[in-house]
């Protein structure tokens, strides 16, 4: 377990940028140490390298062992859909991942989709199963509702969805 | 010598004597056919001249005959004249007046014939036109009352027509008329949600989206989604 890495990782996007830095200094690896030392300073944020210098040091493993076992756990990590009406700010994240990784576990990443169609709260996708819980679902079911108890001859209910 | 010229000259002189003697021969045969000649040419003048003479008095012999013919045939020209001027004046004034009166008696025979069979006819037709009119008026009825009877039926089935046209008519008004009540709820439908979608989207705060989202997470839970 890399714990001071996977605190830092709360969405997926977070998680495939990581990703990309882990492949870039493993492939500088095989170049040469200067490359990799390089590559590790001026092409990698600051507190990825940081935490990588660290780690490699406190368990004394060389740098392909740690990159390697950072990137096989992340490839571990299971996502979550959340379907939202506004593009989120930071606090939004910290926030929402934080009751995520305590309600669901260290290893959840939460995958973000923008669609402004759901107006507000959210649609989850989370290991195949499948929950609407936004407000244009829940208005469109009141809108249907009423609809329905309009009485007969003036109109058919409308079905389309915002 | 003496002997060959003796001997030539007896053939010599049996020669000529004998050539003699022909043209003797040739001379008395020639005279003999002259003679003929003139005795054959007299006949043939005496036939001619027969003949001649027999020709002209057969034509004069013909002549004769023609006009005797003629004088007959003028005699009997003039007595035919003189026959035909045998009916007197008086005479051929009675057979006028006889023809006259014939040709009266036709003409009235004609007309009486005539004024008869126009009788008749008037007869006939005026029979005619009552055995027609006698016919014809119950032909006539019965027309008239196919005529009605037709029209009823029409006009019943006109009546039937516009009645089923006016029903399909008012049907589809009604299916119109809901149709476009649908489409204007479907309208009222849509503008109300868009309406709502702005003012939804742009009101609520990013405060109370996450904790709108942070409720649906909580949902979920509850519900064993996630």
């Amino acid at each position: 377990m890399h714990k001071d890495i996977i605190v830092n990782l709360k969405t997926m996007d977070d998680v495939y940028k990581l990703q990309d830095e882990l492949d870039l200094l493993l492939k500088s690896l095989y170049q040469s140490t200067n490359k990799y030392n390089e590559v590790l300073e001026s092409e990698t944020r600051n507190w990825v390298s940081q935490i990588i210098k660290d780690e490699i040091t406190k368990q004394k493993l060389t740098p392909k062992d740690f990159l390697e076992s950072v990137s096989s756990q992340l490839e571990s990590f299971t996502k979550i859909d959340l379907v939202i009406a506004f593009e989120p700010s930071r606090s939004t994240i910290d926030s929402v991942s934080s009751w995520v990784k305590k309600n669901l576990g260290e290893n959840v990443m939460i995958n973000f989709i923008c669609d402004p169609g759901v107006f507000a709260g959210t649609i989850i996708s989370y290991n195949g199963k499948y929950l609407d819980m936004s407000l244009a679902n829940k208005f469109n079911e009141a809108v249907n509702a009423l609809i329905a108890k309009k009485p007969q001859g003036t109109g058919t209910p409308a079905h389309d969805t915002i | 010598m003496n002997q060959i010229n003796t001997n030539v000259f007896y053939i010599l002189s049996t020669i000529s004597a004998s050539l003699g003697l022909v043209t003797i021969s040739v001379f008395i045969m020639y005279l003999r056919l002259v003679k003929k000649y003139l005795v054959l040419k007299d006949e043939t003048d005496k036939t001619r001249v027969e003949t001649n003479q027999k020709y002209e008095s057969e034509l004069a012999k013909a002549a004769e005959e023609i006009k005797a013919v003629i004088g007959e045939a003028n005699s009997k020209v003039v007595e035919l004249q003189n026959a035909s001027q045998v009916f007197s004046e008086g005479q051929r004034r009675s057979i006028e007046s006889l023809l006259k009166k014939a040709a009266e008696e036709e003409i009235k025979l004609y007309q009486k014939t005539l004024s008869d069979v126009g009788n008749a006819s008037i007869n006939v037709i005026q029979r005619l036109s009552q055995d027609l009119g006698g016919q014809i008026t119950p032909e006539l009825d019965k027309i008239r009352k196919t005529i009605e009877t037709e029209v009823a039926a029409a006009s019943e089935e006109t009546k039937k027509s516009i009645s089923s046209a006016y029903s399909i008519v008012e049907k589809q008004v009604e299916e119109y008329e809901r149709e476009m009540l649908g489409e204007v709820d479907k309208m009222v439908v849509s503008v109300v949600k868009d309406l709502s979608k702005k003012v939804l989207g742009k009101t609520i705060s990013e405060r109370a989206q996450e904790e709108l989202i942070l409720s649906s997470l909580e949902q979920a839970k509850k519900q064993g989604v996630i």
